[in-house]
């Protein structure tokens, strides 16, 4: 686009939603034209003049801000708190060469300004919400009703909950109470067009036509911008029981999770394996087991039943050659403790990496598959002489394959890639996907072509194209993300 | 210094729900994730007033530094980009909008 007709896009949208929510200040562009995914990758200096920042209160700035768009035909990239492992929320992206580039211009809209909690009513167990609420404010609010919203990613401190509805966000409770798909009731949003769609219901049961709250939770923002959601609530569990344990191999700990899940299902069941834990144990500087860890969180109904929950895990860890086990009953300050090993597994990596760059894939399988799943791995780290490091949600068969690369030369990002597609063919062959809860974004594009073909159902493709057609006619809404271009 | 604490950022945001200046505005050169870029901003020559208003509103309270998983020494960070700023200032005497928002910073603090 022209400077002159982005002054004027800039120009029509100051005059239709004030000075306060429009800039094209460079600084400001600057801090949300990439996310967590794109973090790496810079654009030339007089690229930043591409580009201008909406900050909408309301949803009449968004509808005002699309119908700018449309006039002009220029791209809207819509964001929350630009955390997307996928390269979705900002104006970077992998072309289908697996090259980065930049749209060439865009309406970037944060909706981070958009954060109120609109109505809480506890009786219907349900929130309604802006999208710019922070996942965690939401259960710090919900406290007092004794209520949770029990989606949880590892991000839920940043994590805001439009952006959770759009990658369709899962977590560490993702066994118990699966992932965003499950607990979004109704959504409001503003479409390519600049309409207004309310779709859902307040109620739990609701068959109003086709689906389309649930067809948008996962859309990547290419269908339209949320506006308002209503979500499901829980009641927050009372009595929680943490424990965690380590082990010489893998297989055991699987065997643990699997017969106590037997028993009584886990809120949480994760994993880290022994590479990792020793990273966790020089990085922290604790004296930790060189060996794998599992973490389980188990509800408890009534605090009588502590001796037996503990008597049955006790009892399944030492069949399975436990080698240390640690526990903790409703102790927030313990439970912190014990979590924190769990929660140091990104961080140690990323400090105790040998080169600069860490891709975490984002493969799922279903939960009798994990040990063969973990055997392929091992063998793919061993053809390629690189270390994949595993760790993340057993409980789901969601465990995130951590691969160290330097993205800026292009030898090793192509070998990191390859091994990303293999682990990616290895999770299909187990009927898995190729992405649990982080998104498509640009970054998978080519897992999902590979997903579907292997599927026999690339034809799939054109009822999304379809669908992004009817939702989005001029392809304006977050182009390139999801859908694969033509 | 700066370059090198700066490239250790991976933009994760752990750090921004401990700041206390986020909360006061929502915008996020208000928080330490911001700043941490502005400073790269910095670092390639993208100054604005606006680099002024995020740097200098900083109560470099250290609550930042414990939840960064990649070690990032944020406040260190911010205090190199307000020195980078003041003699990248010096050097350009004649950019009048950095030199007001400056004064401008000055006085309310004072």
């Amino acid at each position: 686009m022209a400077s002159n007709a982005i002054d004027n896009v800039y120009n029509d949208l100051l005059k239709a939603i004030g000075e306060n929510r429009v800039s094209n200040d460079p600084v400001e562009i600057g801090l949300h034209i990439v996310d967590a995914s794109s973090y790496y990758f810079d654009l030339d200096t007089h690229e930043y003049r591409n580009y201008i920042l909406v900050k909408p209160s309301n949803e009449r700035e968004v509808v005002e801000t699309v119908r700018t768009a449309l006039k002009y035909r220029i791209p809207i990239i819509p964001q929350g708190s630009s955390t997307s492992l996928a390269m979705g929320s900002g104006v970077i992206y992998l072309d289908e060469l697996l090259q980065y580039r930049a749209l060439r211009s865009a309406i970037i809209v944060n909706l981070s300004k958009m954060n109120k909690i609109v109505d809480i009513r506890p009786t219907d167990r349900i929130a309604e919400v802006e999208p710019g609420v922070r996942i965690d404010d939401l259960n710090t609010k919900l406290k007092s009703y004794s209520l949770f919203f029990p989606i949880d990613p590892a991000s839920a401190r940043v994590a805001s909950v439009g952006g959770a509805i759009s990658t369709g966000a899962g977590g560490l409770r993702g066994a118990r109470f699966g992932t965003m798909r499950d607990w979004v009731l109704a959504i409001r949003f503003v479409d390519g067009l600049g309409r207004v769609h309310s779709v859902g219901c307040y109620t739990i049961k609701c068959r109003q036509g086709l689906d389309l709250a649930r067809l948008f939770v996962g859309s990547e923002g290419v269908l339209g911008i949320v506006t308002r959601a209503v979500l499901k609530l829980w009641p927050a569990p009372r009595h929680v029981y943490r424990f965690l344990m380590f082990f010489h191999d893998f297989l055991d700990a699987y065997r643990t999770f699997i017969d106590i899940r037997s028993r009584r299902q886990p809120l949480v069941a994760e994993y880290v394996e022994d590479r990792i834990v020793k990273m966790i144990s020089g990085s922290l500087g604790l004296k930790l087991p060189y060996a794998h860890m599992l973490l389980i969180d188990i509800e408890l109904n009534l605090l009588d039943e502590k001796a037996h929950i503990y008597k049955t895990v006790y009892e399944e860890a030492k069949k399975h050659g436990v080698i240390e086990i640690r526990s903790s009953l409703n102790d927030e300050e313990d439970f912190e403790k014990l979590y924190m090993i769990r929660r140091s597994m990104f961080p140690s990596i990323l400090r105790m990496k040998r080169k600069p760059h860490l891709i975490a894939e984002d493969t799922v399988v279903p939960v009798s598959k994990i040990p063969e799943f973990v055997e392929r791995v091992k063998a793919i780290e061993k053809e390629h002489g690189e270390d994949v490091l595993l760790g993340g949600h057993l409980g789901d068969g969601n465990l995130h394959p951590h691969v160290e690369c330097d993205l800026n030369d292009p030898e090793d990002r192509r070998k990191a890639m390859d091994i990303a597609a293999k682990i990616a063919v290895s999770a299909l062959k187990l009927m898995g996907s190729v992405s649990a809860e982080h998104g498509i974004g640009s970054l998978k594009l080519d897992l999902l072509i590979k997903e579907l073909k292997f599927k026999n159902s690339i034809h799939s493709l054109d009822l999304m194209k379809g669908i992004k057609k009817v939702f989005d006619p001029y392809n304006i809404l977050n182009p390139g993300r999801v859908i694969p271009p033509d | 210094m700066a370059e090198t604490e700066y490239s250790k950022c991976v933009f994760c945001g752990f750090c921004e729900n401990t700041c206390p200046t986020l909360h006061s505005t929502g915008e996020r050169g208000y928080g330490p994730r911001g700043r941490v870029r502005v400073v790269g901003l910095l670092l390639k020559g993208i100054v604005t007033p606006k680099t002024v208003e995020y740097l200098y509103t900083c109560l470099l309270c250290y609550a930042c530094l414990k939840p960064c998983p990649a070690g990032v020494d944020i406040p260190k960070l911010v205090v190199a980009g307000r020195q980078l700023l003041t003699s990248k200032y010096k050097e350009q005497n004649s950019n009048n909008n950095l030199k007001a928002e400056m004064m401008r910073l000055e006085r309310a603090d004072a």
